[in-house]
């Protein structure tokens, strides 16, 4: 029985969606079974090259403009047919919030067990899967007993495979969509170039010791200079500094990010909540006692509003 | 318009998570307990539809005797009454949770459910959807405004940054994220009326649930608590040098660029 991964519909394969595939192709290999993807949508001819070498067999391409704007739940009418046809065993997707929401709906619709946001996968006799509880306080290793097994996978957490090999074959697909009930009106796409926060490489985190909503340009520039993405504590979104969209932590998002730079932020329990999973941690605070010192790899004290620059400066001298 | 809020009670946010000496299972009893915050998010806006429209809020609860503080919270903060569904004496996973509140919903026939977007113990995400799924109903998460159109209602979700807007039809059922609304605090006068709104307790058996649907499809092999290890390098010398360690410890020590 194969097993499937599910490529998230929309003008570009998310790099989320490639680190599921990768993720989803070890599973297959250990467990002997072929991997096939499944696709939404009118962008995937562009985005081929990035499917070579993926270990997928077959390409399911439903390609019909409608569907790149289609909700969670109208495609996962479309997945479920598919699945019940070809019997696939092991379905995995990125764990961003439209991949959680389509495997969650996907899930009932098989009445089928799912575990969201791993950040581990491997095979003893079946899918066994790693996930994060109580703000990262606790990993739990979850092992399926059940057929089809659904699994999300964090972003940022698996490698990608190196895009040269064996390009996969594409199945052209049709399916009528249903209305089920929801209507899209309209899209507005992120106005900057900034990564996506969950799934940058590199977080710039700003917290109470921003001061207002005024500075934030300062960490901004920091980001453009070494393509991170800007984040905030809870302190500094519920003053109303930033948008809600920027909150790393309990009540925020959960980022995992090679490097993770937190400005003037404390350190609450809740924060780390968000970042735990952070490879490399830097804190920039003026507060020697905050706990922030106590969970970073490299600390500098002082105050951000003159380090950020410098930082920047140097991060610039040293590329060219 | 009647509304129907899932509610869950986690523990406390600051709360210390130990791992049993079974090796499977975290240990909770004691901790106290408090309604999700994002539930607090799901709660007020279906106050504020309320306000508007007219008709009933209830909270719904799948648990024990723990809920029973937050759904006292919930109903100061504005549910007009609340539901507490007793939960198996044998563990399930969302998929059993899902089918338990699916089944009462299906009776209660709301024109709207709202839930959090997630529970920030376990991070489950899925049980809303699950549950619009087994109604059949329309469902959208991570709804940061809502809109009461004539026959539908209007949404605005956050998609990783971009912003999406659809319509659905009622019933429906969204979860709401974090910013859509700032949760009012209960006066003192409104937190003693809720001591007297009711509380309606509900079995399985008396809701008609076949515990077989519930078996988990689940296991828990280990659980480990998780401290990262961190160097913990305050860097020294003036600001220069600081940071060109700092610079030179990416590069080298750490291969980031």
């Amino acid at each position: 029985m194969p097993f499937l991964t599910v490529l998230q519909p929309g003008d570009r394969l998310r790099k989320s969606c490639l680190e599921a595939t990768a993720a989803a192709a070890d599973l297959a290999a250990a467990a002997e079974a072929d991997l096939d993807a499944v696709y939404f949508g009118s962008g995937l001819e562009q985005n081929m090259d990035l499917l070579a070498g993926s270990g997928i067999r077959k390409v399911f391409l439903y390609d019909e403009p409608l569907l790149d704007t289609a909700s969670e739940g109208q495609i996962a009418v479309i997945i479920e047919s598919l699945v019940r046809e070809m019997d696939h065993k092991v379905i995995v997707g990125s764990a961003t919030t439209f991949g959680k929401e389509l495997l969650a709906s996907l899930s009932a619709r098989l009445d089928a067990e799912l575990v969201q946001d791993c950040i581990d996968v491997s095979w003893k006799n079946g899918p066994v899967v790693t996930k994060a509880l109580y703000g990262g306080k606790v990993h739990a290793q979850l092992r399926f007993t059940e057929n089809p097994a659904l699994i999300s996978c964090r972003p940022n957490v698996f490698p990608i495979r190196s895009s040269d090999g064996e390009m996969p074959e594409i199945v052209s697909m049709t399916a009528p969509m249903e209305s089920n009930g929801i209507v899209f009106v309209e899209a507005e796409k992120p106005s900057t170039d900034m990564p996506a926060l969950t799934e940058a490489n590199i977080v710039v985190s700003g917290g109470r010791g921003m001061d207002g909503n005024g500075s934030w340009e300062i960490l901004e520039k920091l980001c453009t200079e070494i393509g991170g993405a800007l984040g905030a504590s809870r302190a500094a979104v519920d003053s109303g500094w930033i948008p809600h969209s920027h909150q790393v932590g309990q009540t925020g998002k959960i980022v995992n990010p090679d490097l993770y730079i937190a400005c003037g932020i404390s350190g609450a329990v809740q924060h780390f909540a968000g970042m735990r999973e952070s490879k490399i941690v830097v804190a920039i605070n003026r507060d020697p006692s905050a706990p922030i010192f106590e969970m970073c790899d490299y600390g500098i004290v002082g105050d951000l509003f003159e380090v950020v620059p410098v930082l920047v400066e140097e991060l610039r001298q040293r590329r060219s | 318009m009647k509304i129907a809020v899932l509610i869950k009670g986690v523990p406390d946010t600051a709360s210390v998570i130990e791992v049993a000496d079974d090796g499977y299972s975290a240990v909770t009893s004691g901790l106290k307990i408090v309604m999700n915050p994002f539930d607090e998010f799901a709660l007020e806006e279906a106050v504020r539809i309320r306000e508007k429209c007219g008709g009933e809020v209830k909270a719904i609860s799948l648990g024990g005797d723990e809920l029973m503080e937050p759904l006292r919270v919930a109903l100061a903060g504005g549910a007009d009454n609340a539901t507490l569904i007793r939960k198996p004496p044998f563990d399930i996973t969302e998929r059993g949770i899902s089918i338990i509140l699916a089944k009462y919903l299906k009776k209660l026939e709301p024109d709207l459910i709202l839930a959090g977007l997630q529970a920030i113990d376990l991070v489950g995400v899925q049980v809303p959807a699950r549950i619009a799924e087994i109604l059949g109903i329309p469902h959208a998460s991570s709804v940061i405004k809502t809109e009461l159109l004539d026959d539908k209602l209007r949404i605005s979700r956050d998609l990783e940054g971009e912003r999406r807007v659809c319509d659905l039809d009622y019933p429906a059922l969204i979860t709401v994220q974090k910013g859509i609304n700032t949760p009012r605090y209960p006066t003192v006068p409104e937190v003693l009326k809720a001591r007297k709104k009711q509380i309606t307790d509900i079995t399985l058996e008396e809701l008609g649930v076949d515990e077989k649907q519930l078996q988990p499809g689940l296991v828990v092999e280990s659980m480990t608590v998780f401290n990262p290890s961190r160097k913990r390098k305050i860097l020294e010398g003036d600001l220069d040098a600081q940071v060109r360690t700092l610079v030179t410890a990416f590069t080298e020590e750490e291969h980031l660029f």
